[in-house]
């Protein structure tokens, strides 16, 4: 095994045409075609360019000497007989196995955004469910406290008033997962906070005047609270926290570790107050509540009707602020509408990622 | 600087062609690789891949039929990234610190910043190589701070100061850098530059008032055909009005800026000699420049990224195939020398320190 290329002796810009080969005793011959040895010695302070592309190899001897050749496998073949493992060899293979080497690119890819879009929020919903009631409440307590302080004030309604939205609060959470003593209605006068209700990890659900003044009837209340009662049993807020700080919400879950939860809980009253609820969380409240309704003989579509109004209220042209009534409204009424006789609408609406599922590409029912 | 400047060594000059033999094909594979691997270590393969990258764009430029060669080792980047991290990681603590300390580390860093470009410099420099001669780079911190601080501040400040700030960083990276004891000289007309940036901001002043005016006369002749024919519909959105315009100025304003800065480029390397009275011409047009930029800009978007390593490609071998080299004398003899000179003297010891990014 030979390597035909070029020799340039030290210091010595021209060269000479040579033949590189191993002889016995693992030493590298340097030869002319002719025979003259040109170089000669053995493996040791010898350095090999490692293997590119069709790259010119180069191999640089001690003496300050260099032979240069384009062949790259005699180059190979040569190492190996000197006892050195030749450099670049795995990944030259790799690019002579460019489409294997690119589907594995592109599987890699798609089980990263899986482990983003999917495998992620999977996660911090199994850690929700699982984080112990008793680190619940303390967080509710903190974030209810803090937003007491900061945006919300005591309540202006009438006690009738009250008394009403209570009673109809008990026959609605009856129709929750936890039963009626899992959860309590809070309500608040609205400072930085205009009309909205939220839920909080504990089963508390707050509600503001703001909003509770803009309802029509008794359905669109029972769909409010149905809509947060669903916040609660999914455990949607304490999800959102997590999504902010996985880690540390797994290792605090895993340790029982109270006081890192309530760090962690020091984020929920910002989410709640400026940053929106996630679509797929939103989509969950409304089958739920639409569910809770149907089941107590009143109709989504009123539910359907006081996303609209808010919408319309708040959004100007194509910007659309903050509001109860989340984003992506106005379908997910037209959704809400159609549950009114228990079908379920199309779901593959919105961005191209909710319609990139099985079911949405015909692919499975 | 160039105190040891010597004059031209003889009169005989030779014309020598470079070139880049490299293929888009083969390039996509090396790239393939090198994504795939970074993927799958999340990262960590970076500077392997850095270092394979630029070997194949070296090893494939060739000069007098001699290519270009990369010697940098990857773990030396790496280790430049981890003291960028580590400078990130310590002003992330730094502001949960306090005022003071947030200070004190963007003064850190703002001094960090030209060292770390002088190494990264110093680093490529030192790790290419020519017919096994060795490219250095002998610049100082204090030099780097005033091509890398001060003048692009003034520069960004004033505006018309940006072709001071664009020699300041010619002479960093050209006038300090030697082939092994020959230094590079760039010595070019202030006012050349100075044109050159001129011709930007008159092209950019020119196309904004051209597109202002477009857009009002869209504005009028739509508008008046809507009075007229009132079945005639405004073709674009109004609220969307800005986000057109934005995207066309954007387009232009990039395109004038490769356009610029090629002329830039054609200038700087045009005026650069190397001791002993060789130099490099660039001919590469701004206009040919621009529009492959601009192409691969469009095709790497429209093939999701896969045209890239062809991008590269087609980018590099252009500009090299419009460059030449001017020789003053016999190469073989220049290198040789330059060969003794690199044997005599030895690499310099003690470059524990040494890294790219």
């Amino acid at each position: 095994m030979s390597a035909l290329g070029r020799y340039f002796a030290p210091n010595e810009a021209r060269f000479v045409p040579a033949r590189a080969t191993v002889v016995p005793k693992r030493v590298l011959r340097i030869e002319t075609d002719d025979g003259v040895v040109l170089s000669e010695g053995p493996a040791r302070g010898m350095r090999a360019s490692p293997r590119l592309a069709s790259l010119t190899r180069r191999i640089a001897l001690p003496d300050g000497a260099r032979f240069e050749t384009e062949d790259n496998d005699g180059v190979d073949a040569l190492l190996w007989k000197l006892w050195r493992l030749p450099r670049g060899k795995l990944t030259a293979r790799l690019e002579r196995a460019w489409p294997v080497v690119a589907a594995v690119l592109v599987a890699s890819l798609a089980a990263g955004y899986l482990l983003a879009v999917r495998t992620a929020p999977a996660a911090t919903e199994r850690l929700a469910k699982v984080t112990l009631s008793a680190m619940a409440h303390p967080m509710s307590e903190q974030a209810l406290l803090a937003l007491d302080r900061y945006a919300l004030w005591p309540t202006g309604l009438s006690a009738a008033e009250q008394a009403r939205a209570n009673a109809l609060f008990a026959q609605v959470a009856a129709h929750g997962k936890g039963g009626v003593g899992a959860y309590r209605l809070v309500l608040r006068g609205g400072w930085r906070i205009g009309p909205s209700a939220f839920a909080l990890p504990d089963g508390t659900v707050v509600v503001t005047d703001k909003l509770w003044t803009q309802l029509r009837d008794d359905d669109e209340a029972a769909g409010v609270f149905a809509r947060e009662i669903s916040h609660v049993d999914h455990a949607h807020q304490l999800q959102r926290v997590y999504q902010v700080a996985l880690w540390p919400a797994a290792v605090a879950t895993l340790t029982g570790d109270i006081s890192r939860m309530s760090e962690m809980a020091a984020n929920l009253p910002g989410l709640i107050a400026q940053s929106p609820v996630p679509a797929g969380f939103e989509r969950q409240a409304d089958d739920d509540a639409a569910t809770a309704l149907r089941a107590m003989g009143r109709k989504p579509s009123h539910l359907a009707a006081l996303l609209e109004r808010l919408a319309r209220a708040t959004c100007s042209g194509k910007f659309c602020p903050m509001n109860w009534a989340g984003t992506d409204a106005v379908a997910r009424a037209a959704r809400l509408r159609a549950q009114d006789v228990g079908v379920i609408a199309d779901a593959c609406t919105g961005g191209w990622q909710g319609r990139l599922t099985l079911r949405c590409l015909g692919l499975a029912r | 600087m160039n105190a040891h400047w010597r004059a031209p060594e003889t009169d005989v000059a030779t014309s020598l062609a470079v070139e880049f033999r490299g293929t888009g094909r083969e390039y996509f594979r090396v790239w393939i690789v090198n994504a795939t691997l970074i993927v799958l270590t999340l990262g960590l393969y970076g500077p392997w891949a850095k270092v394979r990258t630029r070997r194949y764009f070296y090893g494939n430029t060739v000069l007098a039929g001699h290519s270009f060669d990369y010697h940098g080792a990857p773990l030396r980047i790496l280790l430049g990234r981890a003291i960028v991290a580590a400078l990130a990681v310590a002003g992330v603590i730094a502001a949960g610190i306090g005022p003071w300390a947030q200070g004190a580390w963007t003064l850190a860093a703002v001094a960090a910043f030209p060292w770390l470009v002088l190494q990264t410099l110093r680093f490529n420099a030192r790790n290419t190589s020519w017919r096994g001669v060795r490219f250095n780079l002998f610049a100082t911190w204090r030099e780097a701070v005033i091509a890398c601080l001060v003048w692009p501040l003034a520069g960004a400040l004033t505006l018309f100061l940006i072709p001071l700030a664009r020699r300041a960083w010619d002479g960093l990276r050209i006038d300090h850098l030697s082939f092994d004891g020959r230094r590079f000289r760039t010595d070019y007309s202030q006012t050349r530059m100075f044109a050159i940036f001129a011709t930007g901001f008159v092209l950019i002043v020119g196309v904004l008032v051209v597109m202002i005016g477009a857009t009002m006369g869209v504005l009028l002749v739509t508008t008046r055909m809507h009075d007229m024919v009132k079945s005639f519909i405004i073709p674009i959105d109004p609220s969307d009005f800005g986000q057109v315009f934005t995207l066309l100025f954007g387009t232009c304003a990039f395109f004038i800026a490769i356009f610029v800065l090629q002329m830039a480029n054609n200038l700087t390397l045009s005026s650069t000699t190397i001791e002993g009275g060789h130099r490099i011409v660039s001919r590469a047009s701004p206009w040919r420049v621009a529009g492959i930029v601009m192409g691969n800009v469009v095709l790497t978007g429209l093939t999701l990224g896969l045209y890239w390593p062809f991008a590269k490609v087609r980018l590099a071998r252009y500009r090299m195939q419009r460059c030449e080299v001017i020789a003053m004398g016999d190469v073989d003899d220049f290198v040789a020398e330059a060969l003794e000179m690199q044997s005599t003297v030895g690499r310099e010891l003690g470059r524990t320190w040494e890294f790219g990014l």
